[in-house]
Formats: C-alpha cells, structure tokens, sequence
C-alpha cells in the first residue's frame, strides 16, 4: 500500500488541545470542554445525538468561533494565529465538500493551491491518492454524477492533497460501501503509522472499537470519560468482555 | 373538507398544503417567520395595485384611439403575455421532470401516473395563472367596477392561455426529451426559457413603429385585410366569440395534454432520473494542471462551475438580455447617444457583476473547505471579487474602449465609471447580499437589502457618469455628478454597516 509523506510541521507532543471551550447557540451545545490529543494518536470522539462532537470538531479546526476558551493545532493558537494552525491540518465534515462542477483532478488542483503545494509536490500525490481510492477512472468526470461514497472519498483524496500531519474527520465512513470503507480505514491507520494524528467521530462502534488508541465520550458538551478500551470498561464497571456499546450506553447513560 | 388519500384531489390538496407550508419562511436565527407577514406584504400590494388600476382604467377609456387601434395594442399584450407565460411554464415543466423533490415517492406509491401528471401540470397553471392574475385582476376589477363588465375577460383569457402555454411547454419539453434525450433537453429548455422571457423586448425593438417591420405590421393589422391576427387582441377586449374559443382551445389543449401523455411523462421521468452522463476518458490519461496562484486557481474554479451550469448560465444571461431594449433604446436617440451609451454600459456592468457575485460571493458551494485553509479570508474574497468583476468588465470593454479611442476624455469617464461601479456593486453584494444557494440565484440574489442596495448603487453610477459626461457642455450638472456619487458611496456604507452588524 503506498502512502503519503507527510509534511514538516512544528514540534509539539501535542496534535490538539482544547482548553474550556465553550460555544451556545441558546443552549450550550460544548460547555467547558477540555480536551488532548497526542501526536501520533488515533482518537475517536463518540457521543449520542445532538451531544456536540461536531461543534467540537469545528471549533477545534477554526470554522466555529469559540465563546470562550482556547484551541491549539500542533502547539499553534488556532485563535492567534488561524493561518499557521491550520497548515497542518484537514478537516472533513459528514457532507463532503466537494464542487459538484468540478472534475476531481480540477477539485484536487483548487485544493491544492488553497494549501499551496507546489506541482512537483501534488502531482504526484494527487495521482497516488485518487489511484488509491478507485477514482483514476472517474478523474475527467464531474463530481455531481458522483454516488455519495465516491463524493466522500474524493473530499478525502482532498483532506490529503497537502499531506497533513493533524487530520479530523465528522463521520467519516457515512454512506461508503464495504469496500471503500476499508480503505478508508486502512488510509487511516496507515497515517497514524507515518506518525499523523487521526480524530474522528462517529456512530459505528465497531470502527472505534478496532481502530482508537483512545477514545473520549461526550454528552451534553462535556467530555464525561476518557480512556482506552479497557479504562472505559473499569470506569463503566463492565467485565473485561464488555463490548464499546456496553461501555457508551452505560457512561452516556442511554436506554440499553 | 379532505379527500380520500390516494385520488387525485387529494394529492391537489396535498400540493396546495405544501404550497403554502412554503409560504413559511426560516429566520437565519433558526425561527420560522409566520406565513401572515407575506400575506400581509402581498395584500398590500394588491391594494396599491387596485388604486393604480382605478385611476388608469377611466384614462384608458377616455382615449381616441385609430379603428383596430385597441385590438393591435390588446394583441401586442397577449403576444407580451404568451412569451412570458411561455417563459414560466417552461422553467416548471423543466422543475417537474427533473427536480426531483417528491416526486420519486409519488411514483413508487400506488397512486395512478395520471393523477401525479395531472397534479403538477396543475400546478404549473396554477402558478403561472396567479403570477399573471396577481398583477392584471385589479385592472379587471377595476374595469368592472367603472362599469365595463368587459374587463372581467382578463380572468378568462390569463386562466385560458395559461392553460395553452402550460400545456405547449410540456408538450414541447416531454417531446424533446424524447427526440434529443433528458439532458440535452434540460439544457436546450433553460436557454428557450430565456430567450422566450426576453423575446418580446427584442421584438418590441425590431418592430417598433420607425422599423420596416413594424411599418409594414402597422399597416396590416391596421387595414381590413388581416383581421383573423387580431382575433387574441379582440379576446382580451372581452367580445364574446374569440373570448369563448380561446378558452375552449386552453380546455382542450390541457385535457389532451393530461389525458394522452401521462405516459410520455413517467417515461420522462424515468430518462431524466439518468440523465448524468459520464463524460468519455481523455486520451492520455489523467492530465494535471497544478501550480496556478491561490488568487487565479479561485477564479478559474469560479468561472468553471458558472459556465458549466446551463440553468444559472441562462438565468444570467437572461437579466443582460432585458438590458438589450436598453442599449437599443440608447441607440435610437442620436443626440445624447454617447453619454447614454457609456450609462447603459456602466449599468450592464455593474448588475452583472452584482449577480456574479452573489453567485460567487454569496453562493459558495463549499464554504468550510475554503475557511478550513491557511489563509486569511480576505485573500481568497479578493480573488472571488476579481472573479465577478473581470467577466463584467470584459463584456462592456469593447465598446469602452472603442469610446475611449474615439473621444478620449469621454472614454476616460466611462472607463473609470465601469471600474467604479462593477467593484462597489460586487463589495455591497458581499457585505450585505442575500444568502442562498446557487440555484435560489433568481429569487434571492437581488433581494433583501443588498439587492436595494445594488440596484441603487448601480443607477447612482449610471447617473453620476451621465451627469460628468453633460456637466462638460454644462458646468451646472457637474455638483449632481458629485450627488450621484454620493448616493452610491451611502449605498456603500450601508451595506458595510449592515455587514459589521452581522458579524
């Protein structure tokens, strides 16, 4: 499997920081919030409905202004400094930004230049990723005749054109088939093999359960545990056999 | 009273309650507004609508007019109202078979084809007869009112020939899909739309009384020899015999068109959900082209995505072709023919460059994508401006410059006009333009208060250039130039405000 190089990017130990955070919209949708991610980590963000992982994400990538608070992307203050705290990172959200106009070679190329990468540079890149992902044959398509899935993974071709060190994704795996999903899957593992950080949310356990290092639960706003598998089991009180399910309705205090 | 589920009145019904659920519009706060404040808006322009009528109508009659001289003028608004019912009725049976909206559980339900074609051709008479009535019935009223029960056959012939041009324009569409295939038709449809919306301003040009044309129309319908052309314009004069066949004919054609090609329309349907068609492989290979600037990779992708899509491509073009009457206008007035021409240039400008950048502005696709890289927003909005207003510019740059070339100091004024107002009119946009997404371009980009407020920054450029241009032959005019300027420097600070207040 080939992967991507990833870029220089600032030495820190930590990938992200959220410290307090707080945004309402009426009603406090992340209520002081506090949040690490180390580098090299795979964290998944799990929580029912309505419980904030997405206005966590987008707080923590600069699309959301926090009502208080502070955001850190490899040691850069997203709020002093958005430009460089975003360098190093990608972010894709549930809907795939893509053009529905545009083919993905002109999708890749936009992107590329929005992150500045030289044509030695994405080339290259741009051919191994959408090679990777099964869209060379559909590269002088346009987007908008594209299924879901395949609008997914060329938003995801997108997020790795400037080989990010820090990449967060909201329900990445959403409308992918079998297939596509463990490539998505595989992709990501092997980033956080290269050394990237990966921070995910979603709603299948499963893809927590066999891919995190770590994973935090949130309800209401709050970050209310944190752990690895087996310290989430012991928190819960579940046997050692208890499944990620067991342990989320248990500390999310959903009906089983 | 409600139907039972499953007929065709009560899937009438049921369109009629999503009609109105439409009505209610979402606050950008998340709150629904009432449905009241529309009806209420609506309500008083009728009454603003009535009062006009009741003052124009007694006016109408008391003019002296030539024999046939108000069946021509009567055919002329049928001809007005037939290009422009036209013009709709095809944008709604284009929205019909390819929007796809709810009709894919229509047609996976058991509900009979018929009654699902029924109710959206319906639908598009309905609208296409309210959109008409709503300015035309108070003439009637009115009319009737001042004791010429005549004026009551507007409701007939509106509802009549909405029925004929609703039930045409589905023809038109359902048998072209079947000639030239969904998406072609699509395409070919949005562009006949547009030019049927603007065919009767260019008409009006070519056969205005100085044309040949419209001396040689004058004298036919004028004499006796031709009176079966004029049998639209005595329908609308309300005289009972071509009053009755025309709504005979608009019976029969809807009846027909429902009752014998519900079959063409499903398989329309079924042709216009696969549409898309993959576009065939390059030769060659994948081809790149990395490398371009942030600022020019931006404005070749805003300039593809507009020329790619045919429906807001014909929309665009649509607006620029009502402005042609303008520019023909200007032409036929040799006198001051120069300082209105360079006015009509500056406003052509401007209002397109204040719909490209609604589209481009206001309308992005993927706004998270772009705040989600390093760089400050101020970049790529720049690069989005220069997007919206070279196209704007290149379009009016020849004339402009062949001016300029011309009369130098003229050139000069307009030139520097051009610029002026092109790039306020897209920075109002942006600061206080109406959000939505590109295909909401007809009904949201001109409105709220940044459409107000471009349309007046526009006029007030248009103005101040008229002014400077005549202000060199007579000093006097020179401080309204100034005025007019700072009508469109107000305009500007007030979208600005607005968008601080926003933010």
């Amino acid at each position: 499997m080939q992967h991507c190089q990833l870029n220089n990017y600032p030495m820190s130990d930590t990938a992200l920081q959220l410290q307090s955070l707080v945004k309402s919209f009426g009603r406090p949708a992340v209520d002081h919030l506090n949040l690490t991610v180390r580098r090299g980590e795979f964290y998944a963000l799990l929580g029912p409905n309505g419980a904030g992982k997405t206005t966590t994400l987008r707080l923590a990538t600069g699309l959301l202004a926090p009502d208080g608070g502070q955001v850190e992307v490899l040691g850069v203050d997203m709020l002093a400094n958005p430009a460089a705290a975003k360098r190093h990172l990608a972010y894709l959200p549930d809907e795939p930004m893509v053009y529905g106009k545009l083919k993905p070679t002109e999708y890749l190329e936009f992107v590329a230049g929005l992150w500045g990468i030289g044509a030695a540079e994405a080339e290259p890149r741009a051919r191994r990723l959408l090679g990777w992902l099964d869209l060379s044959a559909h590269a002088h398509e346009l987007a908008e005749g594209f299924s879901r899935g395949m609008k997914q993974k060329l938003a995801l071709a997108g997020a790795l054109i400037h080989a990010p060190q820090l990449l967060i994704l909201d329900e990445p795996l959403t409308g992918l088939d079998a297939a596509a999903a463990r490539q998505v899957k595989d992709l990501l593992q092997q980033h956080v093999a290269d050394g990237g950080t990966v921070v995910l949310t979603t709603h299948i356990l499963e893809v927590a359960e066999r891919l995190a290092q770590r994973i935090g639960i949130i309800r209401a706003g709050r970050l209310v545990a944190e752990g690895t598998l087996d310290e989430l089991r012991a928190l819960a009180g579940l046997p050692a056999d208890g499944t990620l399910e067991d342990v989320f309705l248990q500390l999310t205090g959903e009906p089983a | 009273m409600t139907a039972r589920p499953g007929t065709t009145w009560w899937l009438l019904q049921h369109e009629v309650r999503m009609y109105f659920s439409g009505l209610r519009k979402v606050r950008p706060d998340g709150k629904i507004r009432s449905r009241w404040l529309n009806l209420a808006v609506l309500a008083v322009i009728q009454v603003v609508l009535h009062w006009v009528a009741y003052h124009m109508v007694p006016k109408l009659h008391g003019e002296v007019l030539a024999p046939q001289l108000d069946a021509v003028l009567s055919l002329a608004a049928m001809v007005l109202m037939i290009t422009l019912m036209l013009a709709t009725a095809l944008r709604g049976s284009v929205s019909a078979l390819f929007d796809r909206g709810d009709l894919d559980l229509l047609l996976s339900s058991p509900l009979p084809a018929g009654s699902i074609f029924f109710a959206r051709l319906l639908g598009i008479v309905v609208s296409v007869t309210g959109m008409f009535l709503f300015v035309l019935a108070p003439f009637a009223n009115m009319g009737c009112m001042a004791g010429h029960p005549g004026w009551l056959a507007i409701y007939v012939v509106v509802v009549a020939l909405a029925m004929l041009t609703s039930s045409a324009a589905m023809l038109l569409t359902l048998g072209l899909v079947r000639l030239l295939g969904a998406r072609r038709t699509k395409v070919l449809v949005q562009v006949l739309s547009a030019v049927f919306g603007a065919l009767i301003f260019l008409v009006s040009q070519l056969a205005g009384g100085r044309t040949p044309i419209g001396a040689w129309l004058q004298a036919r319908l004028l004499g006796t020899d031709w009176p079966v052309a004029l049998w639209l314009g005595h329908a609308l004069l309300g005289r009972p015999q071509p009053l009755l066949a025309m709504a005979a004919a608009g019976l029969a054609l809807f009846f027909f068109t429902t009752r014998y090609t519900r079959k063409f329309f499903v398989r329309g349907v079924q042709q216009a959900a696969g549409s898309g068609r993959a576009a065939r492989a390059p030769r060659g290979g994948v081809r790149f082209n990395f490398g371009r600037s942030l600022t020019w990779g931006t404005m070749v992708k805003e300039w593809r995505l507009i020329a790619r899509d045919t429906r807001l491509l014909s929309q665009v073009l649509l607006r620029l072709l009502y402005l042609v009457p303008l520019g023909l206008v200007v032409f036929n007035r040799a006198q001051t023919v120069d300082y209105l021409t360079g006015c009509a240039l500056v406003f052509v400008a401007a209002s397109l460059a204040g719909a490209l950048a609604w589209i481009i502005v206001v309308a992005e696709d993927a706004p998270d994508l772009l705040f989600s890289a390093p760089h400050r927003a101020g970049v790529l909005l720049r690069a989005k401006l220069a997007a919206a207003v070279i196209p704007a510019v290149a379009l009016v740059a020849a004339p402009a410059l062949w001016l300029a070339v011309q009369r130098p100091l003229m050139g000069t004024v307009i030139v520097a006009g051009l610029l002026l107002a092109t790039v306020s009119t897209a920075c109002i946009v942006m600061w206080s333009g109406r959000p939505g997404t590109r295909d909401q371009f007809n009904r949201h980009s001109t409105g709220g208060i940044g459409g107000v407020l471009q349309s007046i920054n526009g006029m007030a450029w248009c103005a101040a250039v008229w002014l400077l241009l005549s202000g060199f032959e007579r000093s006097a005019w020179f401080k309204w130039s100034a005025a007019a300027v700072g009508v469109a420097l107000v305009a500007m600070a007030i979208a600005w405000q607005s968008q601080r207040r926003k933010t």
